[in-house]
């Protein structure tokens, strides 16, 4: 009887301590995964939607682009993959992540003729879509839209 | 008579606990005692231990937060380098034991001429001596605010730290906890890519280790009028 009152008692009280762990965790988690969504956006997005001198657009790499460093569109970020435990910067050199877990990101690139309209095979318009799953399984997602217009690259202002 | 006859037999009915009872019961009251104990300890531990964390990550992300918030709005980032090296003339990286990691930057474009003035110039460099990262500017308000600075004067190493003995440059504390920073500037000159900036920061406090990758993009880069 003592020993069942023992064993309820001390459930009762670790069930809110897991449960006030497990939100922390989560909460660590996601504000991480958000950072590498952010982090890989920004990258994107300093790439031109358009080739500059073609005016082509990519639904993903090709054949010779075996490493994002090689990417030159935002469009050929589309399939694009990776994870924390090999995680590198645009010149291949590599990230050390210490922020606990393995976290997956993965890159939709989908392509609009209008801001809000659909998507479309292609566009001057492209919603770029990062998604990053947590090593508790949570996904989190950042999306930002990039338009084909010309851009103020470096330039003396007039 | 009758009374104290009653009295004796109650008293000889009336009867304590056995020695097997004491001990069980005592048992059982310290393995109580010591299981709160126990729970109590670990609860203390894992808060501590959390707390330490949170901590930890919350400094990390206003880190970040800043940096992000500093580089997007610049206009030109003319040295970005990580611990141990440094740059001797603009695009040259080498190494340098010992340096800690800087990126200087053209930070805003405050009267819209494509010319570089000391009060718009912006410096984060890591101290490694006291594991912090600093940003180091000139008030608008300083006499010398309106000096001209040209592209390699935002370059180099030596222009980082001439930069600093600038009077009136003063330094502002970005994050403490710092052990390891690294930067790194791409498309510099690039008439396609816009500038960014990859950095790399490892902080530790308390045992407790974390890290932050981030690429911050110029929303608006110019290149600087040097004429």
């Amino acid at each position: 009887m003592a020993a069942a009152i023992l064993s309820a008692s001390v459930t009762a009280v670790m069930g809110p301590i897991w449960a006030s762990y497990r939100q922390t965790q989560v909460m660590q988690q996601s504000t991480a995964a958000a950072s590498l969504a952010r982090q890989l956006l920004d990258e994107i997005i300093a790439k031109p939607l358009a080739d500059p001198t073609t005016g082509d657009i990519s639904h993903g790499p090709d054949a010779t682009q075996l490493t994002r460093g090689q990417y030159k569109l935002v469009g050929d970020y589309n399939g694009y993959s990776d994870t924390t435990s090999v995680l590198t910067e645009l010149d291949g050199s590599a990230v050390t992540w210490n922020s606990g877990g393995i976290y997956t990101r993965t890159v939709k690139i989908a392509y609009r003729a209008t801001p809000a309209g659909s998507e479309a095979a292609s566009g001057d318009f492209a919603l770029v879509t990062v998604s990053v799953k947590a090593p508790g399984g949570d996904v989190v997602t950042a999306q930002r839209l990039v338009s084909n217009f010309p851009r103020l690259l470096l330039k003396p202002m007039p | 008579m009758t009374d104290d006859r009653t009295n004796l037999i109650a008293a000889a009915n009336r009867r304590g606990f056995m020695l097997v009872e004491l001990l069980i019961s005592s048992t059982l009251i310290v393995l109580t005692l010591g299981a709160i104990v126990a729970v109590s300890y670990a609860t203390t531990e894992g808060w501590r231990c959390s707390d330490r964390a949170q901590t930890l990550h919350v400094t990390t992300y206003r880190t970040s937060a800043q940096l992000y918030r500093l580089l997007r709005s610049g206009n030109y980032v003319g040295l970005a380098t990580a611990d141990d090296q440094q740059s001797t003339s603009p695009g040259i990286i080498s190494a340098s034991p010992g340096a800690g990691a800087a990126v200087m930057f053209w930070a805003e474009n405050g009267i819209d001429d494509a010319k570089i003035e000391a009060a718009e110039v912006a410096l984060i460099e890591h101290d490694r001596s006291t594991n912090t990262l600093k940003l180091y500017q000139l008030p608008k308000t300083a006499p010398n605010a309106n000096t001209r600075f040209y592209t390699n004067d935002i370059s180099t190493s030596t222009a980082a730290k001439a930069f600093k003995n600038v009077p009136g440059v003063q330094s502002r504390l970005l994050a403490s906890g710092v052990t390891s920073v690294s930067f790194r500037v791409y498309y510099t000159n690039d008439s396609v890519n816009r500038q960014s900036v990859d950095f790399k920061l490892l902080f530790e406090r308390q045992r407790q280790v974390r890290s932050e990758f981030g690429t911050a993009v110029l929303r608006s880069p110019i290149k600087p009028d040097d004429t």
